[in-house]
Parts: structure tokens; sequence; C-alpha cells
């Protein structure tokens, strides 16, 4: 019974754009007021093809998304998932491929009724590239149904993993940013048993506050970044995602989230 | 396309080339001064950045096939620019980096035509097919803009406006950048906006 609900709810949220496929799911077959679920916002990439982070890097274009929903819903974006730091031709970019799935909280009024359904429609745009790019974009919609109780739907368990896997707040992390000239470093005290290993990155939220191309070394549980030569002005502020090196994790996840002030060493 | 490990292998090169290159004397830098440069334009003119000292010089990467680019001269936005800063006595170089064999390279009768059939109004095209220009700017995307004043100083480099987007639809309500540093520094003013994230496709240099 789920299954064929789903298919229903991918069939009529699901299209063909260049080089990629979107699809929207939910956690529920069945929405009810007041009670929150998961929506994805899902591109399944060509092969050799990739979409871009919230911070694109040297080059290339977040992907965007807007929500027309019935009026009293509420739809708020959580982080990005961990992308992956691509290098290439001196350039750096954060971007996911074979697919890119964004999450959402989706939470329909209390008052809203319980029977029916309603329709949740996604503006998508979204760049897509191999060597060369391509702007995707599309209109995508699926119809749920409402009820007095929420139903998950086959997609919830996917959903759910896919924010387990999103950065996690740096609980038992003691971290600093520290900037002389040009040079921040990113002092990182891990939690007892953690060890900052080499290849350990930072993936910056903003895209004008580090060079993305400037390796990246780590001497004694310190980072070295660089400031970019984009930054209007000297950042006060260093904000992104701390990632363990390729094919390893923190106790809590690929990614720790990072939001401290950079204090000023003159 | 190479799987994420070979990607991994040629990073560590790419990057550290990337480190000298950023290390070299000449980089530009906002407040210093330019870079000097010798190419040679699409009538087979050698055109130096010095020959231009005295007046406002606009530095424009350009890829043809980059929707970023398409953009701008699809809707004659570029043009519009170009026009403005050369009515206004600047010196405005459209400079091609993509190695030959990759996207955006252009032999010299091409790139004649294209300025024709687009009505371009730029001072030149100047080829840089080796990528030493580029990389000596920092030049990472089409379009990525860099203004000169006369003096021969950098007064802004980065985004050809705010709308960091391929759709042509948002340059009515963008801001200019190019247009904006060339007004104030041309009023005696400091450049308000001196950098923004250059946005566009990644320039396609030689490997």
């Amino acid at each position: 019974m789920t299954s064929l609900a789903l298919l229903a709810i991918v069939g009529m949220g699901a299209g063909q754009t260049p080089h990629s496929k979107a699809e929207i799911l939910s956690s529920v077959s069945k929405a009810a007021p007041g009670q929150s679920f998961l929506l994805g916002f899902r591109i399944k990439l060509d092969q050799g093809w990739h979409c871009y982070w919230k911070n694109p890097g040297d080059s290339g274009q977040a992907t965007d998304i807007s929500w027309q929903v019935p009026k009293g819903w509420k739809i708020e974006q959580l982080d990005w998932p961990v992308p992956e730091m691509l290098t290439a031709g001196g350039f750096t970019i954060y971007a996911y491929e074979n697919e890119s799935l964004l999450l959402f909280r989706a939470t329909p009024p209390a008052n809203a009724p319980k029977q029916g359904q309603v329709a949740l429609k996604a503006k998508a745009e979204w760049l897509v590239c191999q060597e060369a790019c391509v702007p995707a974009r599309t209109t995508l919609a699926i119809q749920l149904p409402l009820a007095p109780q929420a139903r998950p739907s086959v997609a919830v368990k996917m959903l759910q993993q896919a924010q387990a896997n999103l950065p996690t707040p740096a609980k038992g992390w003691k971290i600093q940013a520290t900037r002389q000239g040009k040079a921040i470093d990113l002092v990182l005290n891990a939690p007892d048993g953690v060890t900052v290993g080499e290849g350990t990155k930072f993936f910056a939220a903003d895209p004008t506050t580090i060079a993305h191309s400037e390796k990246q070394e780590l001497k004694d549980n310190v980072l070295h970044l660089v400031q970019s030569e984009y930054a209007a002005k000297p950042p006060t502020r260093l904000r992104g995602i701390l990632v363990a090196p390729e094919g390893k994790s923190w106790p809590s996840g690929r990614a720790v989230e990072i939001d401290v002030p950079i204090t000023t060493n003159s | 396309m190479k799987t994420i490990t070979i990607i991994g292998i040629a990073a560590v090169a790419a990057v550290s080339a990337a480190v000298l290159a950023a290390k070299g004397p000449a980089a530009a830098e906002i407040g210093k001064v330019a870079p000097a440069f010798t190419l040679t334009d699409t009538t087979g003119k050698t055109r130096n950045l010095s020959d231009y000292s005295g007046k406002y010089v606009v530095l424009e990467w350009t890829n043809k096939d980059c929707p970023f680019v398409q953009k701008h001269y699809n809707s004659g936005n570029m043009q519009k620019t170009q026009k403005w800063a050369t009515d206004h006595g600047a010196v405005w170089l459209s400079i091609v980096s993509s190695a030959e064999g990759k996207q955006g390279f252009l032999s010299s009768d091409d790139a004649n035509k294209l300025m024709k059939e687009k009505g371009f109004h730029n001072t030149a095209m100047l080829l840089d097919g080796d990528g030493k220009v580029g990389k000596l700017y920092g030049a990472r995307t089409t379009p990525h803009m860099f203004v000169i004043d006369p003096k021969g100083n950098l007064i802004y480099m980065g985004g050809i406006d705010d709308k960091a987007t391929p759709d042509p639809a948002d340059i009515k309500t963008a801001k200019n950048f190019v247009i904006a540093a060339l007004e104030e520094s041309m009023a005696g003013k400091e450049v308000s906006v001196p950098t923004s994230r250059p946005y566009g496709c990644s320039i396609k240099y030689k490997d």
C-alpha cells in the first residue's frame, strides 16, 4: 500500500533535465496538521557530471530550490549534505557527483484540513557540469493526501538516513580561529580519543572567506588557511564545516559544523 | 571523467602549481599595480597593457560556449557594458584563455566573426591560448572582470554583477559592478565594491 503511494508521489514529482533527473521525495505518504516531516529534492546526475554545494567554490553555482506551498505551511531547508572537494585545472569546487539530496522540514499548519490533498511545488535551478556546464531548471510538484495522523512513506528511512549524515554540531570540540595578515589559523582541539588526521579539510560556507585552492596544511592540530582574494574585508567569522579525511568520519559523522569568531593577532 | 581517487592525485599537482603561481611577484591585487602583459589580438596586432597607461582598462575573460557568458551576450548586456565603458574613454580588452581543443577556444578568424555577429563594443580581443596572462591575473571564471585605473592600479576584480546565475532575466535587477567601479573612479570617488565573487564557468586552461 505504501509503495503504491510512493510510486504515485514519485510519478508526479519527477522530471528529466540536462544530464540529471530530479524528483521530490516525502517521508510521509499522508500528512497531518502540525506534524513535521521531511521532504527531499533529489538530483540524480549522469556519470561524470556534478552539481554544486551551497558554496560552489572557485566556479559554478549553488542549487536553488524555492517552494510554493499552501498558506500556513512552513518549509525550512536543513543544512546541505557534505559535498566532495574536487580539484581540476588549479581550481577547487565543492560539489556532488552521482546525486545531490537536499533536505527540507515541512510543517503543515495546526489548522490544516484532515482530508483531501495538497500540492507542494518546488521551483529548482541548478548547474550541472562535467568540463562544460549546462544550466538546468524545472518545476516539480507532489500531491500529498491529508489525514488526521501522518503515515510514513517508503522513502522515510532513506530520508532519515540522509538527515543523519548531515554535518553535526561540534560537540566536545574546542575550535578557535586567529588571523595574522592573510593567514587564518584554525585551532582544532578534538574531543578525547579523536585524532585530527592529515587530510582534514575546512569547507567555508561563504565563497569569499578563504582561498579555496590554497593548500590547507595541518600541523599540530592547526589547520592553516589563506584569506580569499575576493574577501571584501578581512573576515571576522569563520563559518563552514570540518570534514574528516577521505574515507574517514568523526564519531558524529563525516563533518562537524564550525561557526567561530576570528580573532586578530597583531 | 576521472574517478575521485584520480582527481585526488591530480589535485596535489594542481594545487601546488596554483600556490606557486600565487606566490609569483606580480599577482593581481586591488590597489596594486596591475601585472604587465603582452598578447596578440585577433588582427595579429601586439597589445601591451602599458600601451594604455593614462586610460581606464577593462579586462574581460570570456568563453563563447559558457552559459554565463551567453547570458550576458545574448541579452546584449555585455555589449552595453562595453559601449558604456568605451564611450567613457576606457579601453576594453576581451581575453580568451581557453586552450586549443578546449571549450571556448577561438582562432583569430572565428573570433573576428563572433565579434561581428554579436556586435561587440570592445577595443580588441586577445588570445591567451597558453593561459599565461589568465593565470597571472588569477582569472578563474568566464566572465571574470578586472578594472585598471589610469595610473595602472587594479581598482576592481570579480563578477560582472551581483546576480550569479545563468538566467538572463536576472540582469534587469542586477548591480553592474564594472560600470559602478568606472563611474565612481571617474568621479574621483573610491570604488565602493572593489571585489566580488567571480561567477561562471571555470576557465578551460591548458592541462
